[in-house]
């Protein structure tokens, strides 16, 4: 029992380590070179879990070769147009100019289904709104809709939108993150002072604090019960 | 680009390492195959105290490398090697002439199949 329990554990540390290696993308968002290594590794390293007679190293061995060749094709694609083709990471047109592109949709083996589930996500519904769209090599969609189509900016209007930023966290469930203090400019001084003007007490009492560079201030205190 | 180097040498390194591992397996069951004829040959000639001394060291040969071979081999594959390795010396222990070719010949086998499915060949790859 004791080997399986320290099995475990370290074919899930190693499975860690090559998913932190192969990069911080989504499951939904995998090229396919990382969607193979991703199945074969889960797949491969759980045969000595299940079977005490095989020993850790076929499951170990088969995912750090695996790890290795992922890490290199995907640096091979970087440089290789060529070999990114070749291994379909390249992204495909499939509506140019309102129009279906029936060729490349065969190509991908994606049906219209898809294509106007997609599309529907995005919040179109006029396949002839669409200037271009692309199916990316991760199976989304891009959008470009007609200039005509688009939705009007502030600056399209003369609207002065005002200058807000990117809000990042400051007081993260009672815990204050300093270097998102310093990113701002400012200290706990400050954010003891802004906390005192919302009549909280101490940062403990925030669940979540939020402030962006022009210092528009979100505050969502901690429930009382 | 280091991770990219890391991983090339990682690469390069675990097929040199399994390359010594066909290697040191090839010699290992080479030695105690040697051991096994040298029994079977000696018990032929009636010389059971030789016959068995020879068997007596393909075991302790075998044995001396068991914790490479439980991270290497198949567990399953150890334990029937090492059932026939204990059969021939029992064979030789109880003097038995007439089972002694066929237990070593059992034992003889499935140390061949152990480098057999670690060397690199055209059958073992598929």
């Amino acid at each position: 029992m004791a080997i399986i329990f320290l099995r475990t554990l370290i074919v899930f540390f190693l499975i860690m380590l090559a998913m932190r290696i192969m990069g911080k993308r989504q499951l939904g968002e995998l090229e396919p070179s990382e969607l193979v290594a991703a199945v074969l590794i889960s797949d491969i390293s759980a045969n000595p879990l299940e079977d005490m007679g095989i020993p850790l190293i076929y499951g170990i061995l088969p995912a750090l070769t695996l790890l290795s060749c992922e890490v290199l094709i995907s640096a091979i694609t970087l440089k290789s147009i060529r070999l990114r083709s070749l291994l379909g990471d390249v992204p495909s047109i499939v509506i140019s100019h309102g129009k279906i592109n029936q060729k490349e949709m065969r190509k991908n083996r994606f049906n219209i289904d898809e294509l106007t589930s997609e599309l529907r996500k995005q919040g179109v519904t006029d396949i002839s709104s669409i200037q271009t769209a692309v199916l990316e090599p991760d199976g989304s969609i891009s959008i470009l809709l007609y200039p005509s189509e688009c939705p009007v900016t502030p600056a399209q209007l003369n609207i002065d939108s005002g200058n807000s930023s990117y809000p990042v966290i400051l007081i993260n469930d009672g815990h204050i993150i300093d270097g998102n203090l310093k990113l701002l400019g400012i200290d706990r001084a400050w954010l003891d002072k802004e906390l005192k003007k919302r009549n909280i007490e101490s940062p403990e009492d925030v669940f979540l604090l939020t402030s962006d560079s022009s210092f528009n201030i979100y505050v969502d205190e901690k429930d009382k019960t | 680009m280091k991770k990219e180097l890391f991983t090339a040498f990682l690469l390069i390194g675990i097929f040199a390492a399994c390359l010594a591992n066909v290697s040191y397996i090839g010699k290992l069951t080479d030695e105690i195959n040697k051991l096994i004829c040298q029994s079977q040959e000696l018990a032929a000639e009636g010389n059971w105290q030789a016959s068995a001394e020879a068997a007596e060291e393909a075991v302790r040969v075998w044995h001396e490398h068991d914790a490479y071979i439980h991270i290497v081999l198949k567990h399953a594959d150890i334990d029937s090697a090492t059932d026939a390795i204990y059969d021939l010396l029992a064979e030789v222990y109880s003097h038995s002439a007439g089972n002694v070719d066929g237990t070593a010949l059992r034992a003889h086998y499935h140390f061949e199949c152990i480098y057999n499915m670690e060397r690199i060949s055209f059958g073992s790859l598929f």
